[in-house]
């Protein structure tokens, strides 16, 4: 089991390292991350079940807790609080309006431009955001 | 990167890495304890912290230099949304044509309300272009909103902040629209709240966060075009 989190985290801090490469020399315009997250899914996407196994496995668990790992910059935001002192509600209304709004228009755009085919899969339940410990 | 990380103390790190774990994990389970909505892992953690920093005198800088390696690897674990994606790229041809124009519409609204809205009530040029890029995720958005004549430092708090309000919200508000499919949550999450947006999709299901991951690079090459196409209209006009 350690064996297959050390491979698996070796692989995925490789392709990150070859995302930021490509976005720092060959200037691709998009973060080495999203580089990197394209470059596993199209490995990913050659595997068969078997081999991808522990990768699959590994990469299940970081992704589940992504979120952990913004906490460090995410918490930059409380402190640079300062930075709009006179506008602050102003900016609040406006990014609490301008981000659902946009959260909106993206879902029911999708759910039109989906609607025509038969829905692939069974929904995913919302409530399930509190999920279980690993 | 790595580098970096090491030159901060190991004790310094080993206690700055601990406290954001136990923070973490006691917000978590606060959330699963109350079911409250505002009870949200991230905004919990991010206000506890804020808040102990501000009360220990402890600067910003030296907490995130002490946490140098949790942030390292937020890009290795994006690079593992790619394993759920190769599923999403079998399905490509029905895929992407609605994801592109969707996330399209998303980026393109959230820029030009952003900066009008902003400019409507009364706020500066610089603030109002930082608003427009933030759709755009933080390290795109940045240089996208300094090319515009906008602010580095705002625009990485506006493109976070919008990720802990889609990571907070989202989940209730497609809960009203009816919106269950994956793809559809993994797309609104992944354009209006990037990175933090789609960590949140993933949280919940795991296509969902791949989708969202497309979605965030689909969002960043959007905002980079209509961001200066606004503020060449607002010069014109």
């Amino acid at each position: 089991m350690l064996l297959k989190i050390v491979i698996s985290v070796t692989l995925l801090v490789v392709l990150n390292w070859i995302g930021d490469w490509l976005h720092l020399r060959l200037h691709v315009p998009l973060p080495g991350p999203l580089i990197g997250m394209l470059l596993l899914g199209v490995l990913a996407h050659w595997w068969n079940d078997q081999s991808a196994g522990g990768v699959g496995e590994v990469s299940a668990f970081l992704a589940r807790h992504l979120s952990f790992f913004f906490v460090p910059v995410a918490v930059g935001v409380v402190t640079s609080a300062a930075l709009f002192s006179g506008h602050w509600m102003v900016i609040l209304g406006t990014l609490v309006v301008t981000t659902l709004l946009a959260c909106v228009i993206v879902a029911w755009s999708m759910q039109r431009l989906l609607g025509s085919q038969p829905p692939s899969e069974e929904p995913v339940d919302l409530r399930l955001n509190v999920e279980e410990m690993p | 990167m790595i580098a970096e990380a090491v030159s901060a103390s190991v004790l310094q790190q080993s206690v700055g890495i601990s406290i954001t774990v136990v923070v973490y994990l006691v917000a978590r389970f606060c959330q699963r304890a109350s079911g409250w909505i505002f009870a949200h892992p991230v905004l919990v953690s991010v206000v506890v912290l804020g808040l102990g920093l501000h009360w220990t005198h402890i600067s910003y800088a030296h907490y995130f230099a002490s946490t140098r390696l949790v942030h390292y690897f937020l890009g290795p674990a994006t690079v593992a949304l790619g394993f759920p994606l190769a599923a999403t790229l079998r399905r490509a041809n029905r895929v992407l044509p609605p994801l592109v124009i969707s996330v399209g519409l998303g980026a393109v609204f959230s820029a030009c309300a952003g900066w009008l809205m902003m400019r409507a009530l009364g706020v500066g040029d610089v603030l109002a272009t930082a608003m427009a890029a933030k759709s755009a995720t933080t390290p795109i958005a940045i240089r996208i909103a300094q090319e515009a004549g906008g602010d580095g430092p705002s625009t990485a708090v506006f493109a976070i902040a919008a990720g802990i309000l889609v990571a907070v919200a989202g989940p209730p508000v497609l809960r009203l629209l009816r919106a269950s499919d994956r793809l559809v949550m993994g797309a609104a999450f992944g354009t209006a709240g990037s990175g933090i947006g789609a960590a949140e999709a993933a949280s919940i299901d795991q296509m969902a966060g791949a989708v969202a991951g497309l979605a965030i690079g689909l969002a960043g090459l959007f905002t980079a075009f209509v961001v200066p196409a606004v503020m060449w209209l607002a010069k014109v006009l």
